[in-house]
């Protein structure tokens, strides 16, 4: 499989703005695999096309960077003015260095044109590259793609070597590109896909016809997308539809996935993010339970032991985004992870076993139920411990007065509401669920990116003093749906200041377009019809609530959920 | 099996000293008549040939075999070797292992894991080349360090009175002459007058070895790679070299 054939077919994916045809011609890509290459290669030009080496599961990264691709081309022949001068004009390397192609003096003494393959083991092989003398063998490997390829062909490799393909290509679109090629459900495939949060293996089992290969199931360390809950109006609305439900404490806190085999631990983020040398408490009593193969979710709570209420949820991220000092930050910090559900267990994946089993089976693990009814009086005394795992609280009824009262509990222990579960829902990993629901007492807050920035007047001078904040659709595309100004504390603002000075698109004189990439979370009256924005809503006195670093654009609120919010809410009145 | 004794252990570190330069790994050919191996640099600019015939051991005993190495722990090894080490090559063929062993006053053994890599399909090309020059190893690295003050490439001329190294930067540049009759040059036969630029990194890594009273064979052509011989301690080694185009 020639790499010149997948850069002509990017190419026409780059050049289109819809959708649809990016599809249609990423399914000539996979046409043209089946005709002239082999599953693998259709593996790894699904990771090619979102930019990557590696599946998403691994964190792993190239690690090669923009000077070292300058120095790699420049060492032989492009001038390093002329290439810098390039970039600067075309706001590319990939696009500088195609046009400075033909600049490439050195000769080279192998003529096969490039493969796929040569060019992924090429680029793992440098990301693997320690030690001494590195960089000149880096700078050669590097090299060694760029005298070989066409034009075109070092568009693409300079890009997939930033990791950063820039074709409009994502796993959707490719999910999409599959299930129309192959003739198989997307349903099925974003399920799949869920579970090995790897959309290259994925292609290369569709090409093989082997859907039911035992490497599209649960594995451990290989994280899989969290089963995500529905926001309900109302508690006896979720009653009504389910009949007798679990209700349990929905914590503040961050969720986590938790994988366990023997003495080896991993935790992950909501993300799929490894954050494990983050919180080194919750390893060593991860490592005491006494299960040998095991995959858990919980949430991870900050507790202030004076009060045993949970500290805030920003607590928790800056240890996640920690890498040092966590020593002197867990002297800081008391946490605790109440598990809520089990998706493994020796051998046997629980996915598809309905969620009261599911908890017994937790329960046999921790030792005892937290059932609200019966424990309620241990439970409130442990609230102050030094305990690390818990289990969820839990109230198994089908009365809503009995509910409400449980609700209640929740938010007086200063956690943020009820989860209300199906016990017969099977575990369904990436989908929002109506099988689970989540009610809190005010409407749900709603994760939006800052797209645009105004400058400051008055007392916010010096900083940026209000944001236009945007919601998605399930494309992708982004929609504003107000601004937000308030809500901000001074180094909030400081903080601002210096984040967006780094992502400025375009300077529009009284304000700045930015990059999407700061999501925050904000709070509101209600939200209102309004003809002043495209997505026909907007949101009356938006506040921001707290910055959302563990989020990226792409877990923002959709219109669909603004919709769905404005109904609860009309229904409310 | 395969068993090979070598009289100085240093030489032969310079021998994997120059070839790690433009190589990670290797394949040792193994047979009755000595040692081949070659390899193209991971860059495609370059490419390695190594050949050790038997003579150039002491003592020698081999069947075929293909043995992977990594160079960068052979480096590392080899730099472990003393003044009056002698080398001993062996193939534990049980344990799947090459065992460096340098012996003076007693045995000093290393055992390097063998990679599973096949022989190369890459061999030196049989190329006719209209000129050869053969120049004191010494005075041709010195050439070389001269033009690196100055430039990142080389251009070599030869036409039927001289061979000259020449180095141009933007604003200085410097060049050796060697008459034909000059010391330097043991000989230069040129059919066709030639000029040709190469890249001056690989080069200085492809004479690392070349020590003083060494003699380099260069073949030289318009539009080709440059070929490069010399020995040391027997061990004949070969580079070629992909021109850099001017224009």
């Amino acid at each position: 499989m020639l790499w010149r054939d997948v850069c002509e077919i990017f190419n026409k994916i780059e050049k289109t703005t819809k959708r649809l045809e990016k599809r249609d011609y990423f399914i000539k890509l996979i046409d043209m695999v089946k005709e002239k290459g082999k599953p693998e290669d259709l593996k790894k030009i699904c990771y090619m096309a979102i930019g990557r080496v590696y599946p998403e599961y691994d964190e792993r990264e190239l690690g090669i960077g923009e000077k070292l691709l300058i120095n790699a081309v420049t060492s032989i022949g492009i001038k390093k003015d002329e290439l810098l001068e390039k970039i600067k004009e075309t706001g590319d390397i990939g696009l500088a260095i195609e046009q400075l192609k033909s600049k490439i003096k050195q000769a080279s003494l192998f003529f096969q044109p490039l493969t796929v393959d040569e060019v992924y083991e090429t680029l793992k092989r440098v990301g693997e590259i320690e030690g001494e003398g590195s960089q000149k063998k880096k700078l050669r490997l590097i090299s060694s793609l760029f005298l070989r390829a066409s034009p075109i062909e070092c568009r693409y490799l300079a890009r997939l070597i930033l990791e950063d393909m820039r074709i409009g290509m994502n796993v959707p679109t490719i999910l999409d590109a599959l299930s129309v090629y192959f003739n198989v459900p997307k349903e099925k495939l974003e399920k799949i896909y869920a579970i090995t949060n790897d959309i290259g293996l994925l292609a290369e089992k569709l090409l093989m016809g082997d859907l039911e290969s035992e490497e599209l199931k649960l594995k451990l360390f290989r994280p899989i997308k969290p089963m995500l809950a529905q926001l309900t109006p109302s508690i006896e609305e979720a009653l009504l539809e389910m009949g007798r439900a679990q209700f349990e404490t929905k914590y503040d806190g961050a969720r986590v996935q938790i994988h366990k085999d023997g003495n080896k631990v991993k935790i992950y983020s909501r993300r799929l993010e490894d954050v494990t040398n983050a919180l080194p408490e919750i390893v060593e009593a991860v490592k005491n339970i006494n299960v040998d193969k095991l995959i858990v979710e919980g949430e991870c709570v900050a507790i202030d032991k004076q009060t045993g209420k949970p500290r805030p949820f920003q607590d928790i991220l800056r240890r996640f985004r920690r890498k040092y000092d966590i020593g002197k930050m867990m002297k800081e910090i008391n946490l605790r992870v109440y598990l809520f559900d089990i998706l493994y267990k020796d051998g046997v994946s629980f996915i598809d076993e309905e969620f009261e089993k599911r908890r017994k089976v937790l329960e046999e693990i921790v030792g005892y139920e937290n059932d609200w009814r019966t424990e309620r009086k241990r439970i409130e005394k442990e609230l102050k411990s030094d305990k690390i795992i818990d289990i969820s609280y839990k109230l198994v009824t089908n009365d809503a007065k009995e509910a409400r009262e449980f609700y209640n509990w929740s938010l007086s222990i200063g956690h943020e509401g009820v989860m209300i579960k199906n016990l017969k829902a099977p575990y369904t990993p990436g989908s929002r669920v109506r099988t689970m629901y989540k009610f809190k007492p005010t409407l749900e807050s709603l994760d939006v990116v800052i797209t645009k920035a105004k400058r400051g007047m008055g007392k916010r001078k010096d900083w940026y003093g209000s944001f236009e904040i945007c919601v998605r659709d399930e494309e992708g595309n982004l929609y504003p749906i107000g601004h937000v100004g308030t809500g901000l504390t001074e180094a909030d603002l400081e903080f601002l200041k210096e984040e967006i000075d780094k992502i400025i698109i375009r300077d529009l004189g009284e304000e700045v377009e930015v990059e999407p990439k700061i999501v925050i979370e904000v709070a509101y009256e209600e939200i209102q019809k309004s003809d002043k924005y495209p997505c026909g809503y907007a949101l009356r006195f938006p506040r921001v609530v707290r910055f959302r670093f563990d989020k990226g654009v792409n877990e923002i609120n959709t219109i669909e959920d603004v919709e769905r919010i404005y109904e609860i809410q009309r229904g409310r009145k | 099996m395969f068993r090979g004794v070598m009289e100085s252990a240093k030489e032969f570190k310079k021998v994997v000293d120059t070839i790690s330069t433009l190589l990670d790994e290797i394949c040792f050919e193994v047979d009755e008549e000595g040692i081949k191996a070659s390899a193209m640099d991971p860059s495609h600019v370059a490419l390695v040939s190594l050949e050790i015939p038997r003579l150039a051991f002491e003592e020698y005993e081999a069947d075929s075999h293909d043995i992977g190495i990594d160079l960068e722990a052979f480096k590392k090894v080899m730099n472990r070797a003393k003044a009056k080490d002698r080398l001993i090559l062996e193939l534990d063929e049980e344990k799947n292992k090459l065992n460096v062993i340098f012996e003076n006053t007693g045995k000093r053994k290393f055992s390097l894991a063998l990679l599973d890599i096949s022989a190369s399909s890459v061999k030196v090309p049989e190329i006719e080349y209209p000129n050869v020059i053969m120049i004191k190893g010494d005075a041709f690295k010195e050439a070389l360090k001269d033009a690196d003050l100055f430039s990142d490439y080389v251009i070599l001329k030869a036409d039927e009175d001289k061979f000259v190294i020449h180095a141009k930067g933007d604003l200085n540049e410097n060049e050796a002459i060697f008459e034909k009759d000059s010391s330097a040059i043991i000989s230069l036969e040129v059919k066709e007058e030639a000029k040709s630029a190469f890249n001056l990194d690989y080069l200085m890594d492809m004479v690392k070895g070349v020590s003083s009273g060494d003699i380099i064979k260069i073949y030289l052509g318009n539009d080709m790679p440059l070929k490069l011989e010399y020995s040391i301690a027997g061990v004949n080694l070969t580079f070629l070299l992909a021109p850099r185009i001017e224009g």
